[in-house]
């Protein structure tokens, strides 16, 4: 029996004041997923994300999270926006960023209550910081300040966890770390990430979408070592062979940068 | 400074100004925090220049029309909470844009109280007493106000904190967690408002907006937490307060003027001492 169907995307398209960002975008995932939404900058990434967590409201078709409009699922979605987003010298420590996260689900008024706080420090403890609550976050480094980012987000209790260009900027080692992380997260959690590098993406997901403009889904296939060896020397990446699915596949030439996959 | 001792002992119009200061600090310090944190110091502006609207038109109401019983900090009040409804609306639904909106208050709050002083007796001294403040206008009255604003200004701030701090910091991450991000950051307006008319007899509404922000902004360099930083901007912003007010009887200068000077100078020296604390912080292996 098949998973059961947690986002439905049906010919959903979107424009800001401008040309179409998306369109005609139809996908399903399912529960256990990992997926990964790929493409060059501009492309939608980032819009479609925000249209599936509910913050932005599409122009065209129709998107369903746990059968409902994601405003409504928004509570059962752990987000994680792209850190550039916020202020980074804003006074504020690690713990009571994750602690964030317990919006909806716990106190409304006054102090947080300590079935909150447990939720916040298991949380840390889950993306591997159990020791930081009272650092200032512009105290940490960049890596650590994403897994705060991912704690808060793992502190909403999800079921589908979204996670924008989560490790933009980091060091290729740290950002291994960072996938490794979300690999044994995927164990319990549904997850939806948006990242511009396929190379390191394609190690870890079930599923790769790939957008620009429209969508088109990729099948994941092991390249042989010696294509390997050839793009990447000994470093060890998962090549990502692009079978689009040319029904969604208008205008559909892209480009994933230096570094990253192979398009076969 | 035994010298400002024994005068607050034999002018009660000193210890009025006293009391008013450190009952300003309060909220200032408080909700200065949120308006430096969200960045919202040029709404601030707006918010402190549109109340002369408001001291105008009681002030008239007061003088010409007999109506004893209305206060100028009153009208203050009213307009600096209109004003915040305005810009929280624009904020959340309107089609003009927001600086517009901000700069048409500022100007049109400050021509509206210029016009009402003009047309009431006296017009000369009283505006440029609300423009930049007077500590003689200080009266029991006020004092009592400005602990009502302080009692309501803290009262919300422990209520609704979680959501306050979430939309100051995320409010996008805050709007998906099911906070009414537009009530709340009308609720916030409102309190800027609020804090600023405590601080308009001292200081004026041309100067108000130095004393809510900078104390918050050197607070803020030396604290890890918003809470600590509200704590220590409502400290700073008594000492200097009270500073202001004795360094200017001292030296018979005017007492907003003063204050505004003394605030700016901590500034620049705390980001002095943060910066070269930083860099000695970055030179460490």
């Amino acid at each position: 029996m098949s998973a059961p169907c947690i986002v439905r995307a049906d010919a959903l398209g979107h424009a800001y004041d401008g040309p179409s960002v998306l369109q005609d975008v139809t996908f399903e995932l399912c529960e256990g997923d990992f997926a990964a939404v790929v493409g060059p900058n501009g492309g939608g990434k980032s819009t479609l994300a925000r249209i599936i967590v509910g913050l932005i409201t599409p122009r065209r078709g129709r998107v369903e999270v746990f059968g409902s409009s994601p405003r409504r699922a928004s509570l059962d979605i752990g987000y994680m926006p792209q850190h550039t987003s916020l202020d980074p010298l804003f006074p504020i420590t690690a713990g009571e960023v994750v602690l964030m996260g317990r919006l909806g689900r716990g106190s409304r008024l006054g102090p947080w209550g300590s079935r909150d706080r447990d939720v916040a420090t298991a949380a840390l403890r889950d993306v591997g910081l159990p020791d930081i609550a009272e650092r200032r976050l512009d105290e940490l480094s960049g890596g650590q300040r994403r897994r705060v980012l991912l704690a808060r987000a793992l502190a909403t209790e999800p079921r589908l966890l979204v996670l924008d260009e989560p490790t933009a900027g980091l060091d290729p080692s740290v950002q291994d770390e960072f996938y490794a992380l979300l690999r044994e997260l995927n164990r319990n959690l549904t997850i939806l990430m948006v990242s511009h590098d396929t190379s390191l993406v394609s190690r870890s997901v079930t599923r790769v979408f790939c957008v620009n403009g429209t969508l088109a889904e990729h099948c994941l296939t092991e390249v042989p070592d010696d294509w390997r060896e050839l793009f990447y020397g000994p470093r060890q990446v998962r090549l990502v062979r692009h079978d689009h699915d040319h029904t969604h596949d208008h205008d559909h030439g892209h480009d994933h940068g230096a570094g990253s996959s192979s398009h076969d | 400074m035994t010298e400002f001792i024994q005068a607050l002992e034999a002018f009660p119009f000193l210890r009025l100004a006293l009391g008013a200061g450190l009952l300003a600090s309060v909220s200032c310090g408080v909700v200065g925090t949120f308006v430096v944190t969200r960045r919202m110091t040029v709404v601030a502006g707006s918010l402190a220049h549109s109340v002369l609207g408001g001291i105008g038109a009681a002030h008239y109401l007061h003088v010409v029309r007999g109506w004893t019983w209305l206060h100028p900090l009153h009208g203050a009040l009213f307009a600096a909470l209109l004003a915040a409804m305005i810009i929280g609306w624009v904020r959340d639904r309107g089609r003009e844009r927001e600086d517009t909106v901000i700069s048409a208050l500022w100007a049109v709050g400050m021509a509206t109280g210029v016009l009402f002083l003009f047309r009431t007796p006296g017009y000369q001294a009283d505006l440029m007493t609300y423009l930049f403040g007077n500590i003689v206008v200080v009266d029991p009255g006020e004092l009592r106000l400005l602990v009502g604003v302080d009692v309501i200004v803290l009262a919300v701030v422990v209520a609704f904190w979680n959501p306050l701090l979430a939309v100051s910091y995320d409010e996008e991450f805050a709007r998906l967690r099911g906070v009414n991000v537009p009530a709340v950051t009308t609720l916030l307006l409102a309190l800027t408002g609020l804090a600023i008319v405590t601080l308009v007899a001292m200081v004026g509404v041309v100067m108000v907006i130095a004393l809510v922000t900078l104390p918050a902004a050197t607070a803020g360099r030396f604290t890890r937490r918003l809470s600590h930083t509200m704590v220590a901007a409502v400290i700073l912003t008594a000492l200097l307060t009270t500073g202001g007010l004795a360094l200017s009887f001292q030296a018979d200068l005017p007492t907003g003027a003063t204050t505004i000077m003394l605030t700016a100078s901590v500034y620049a020296l705390a980001h002095l001492v943060s910066a070269g604390r930083d860099r000695v912080r970055r030179r460490r292996p």
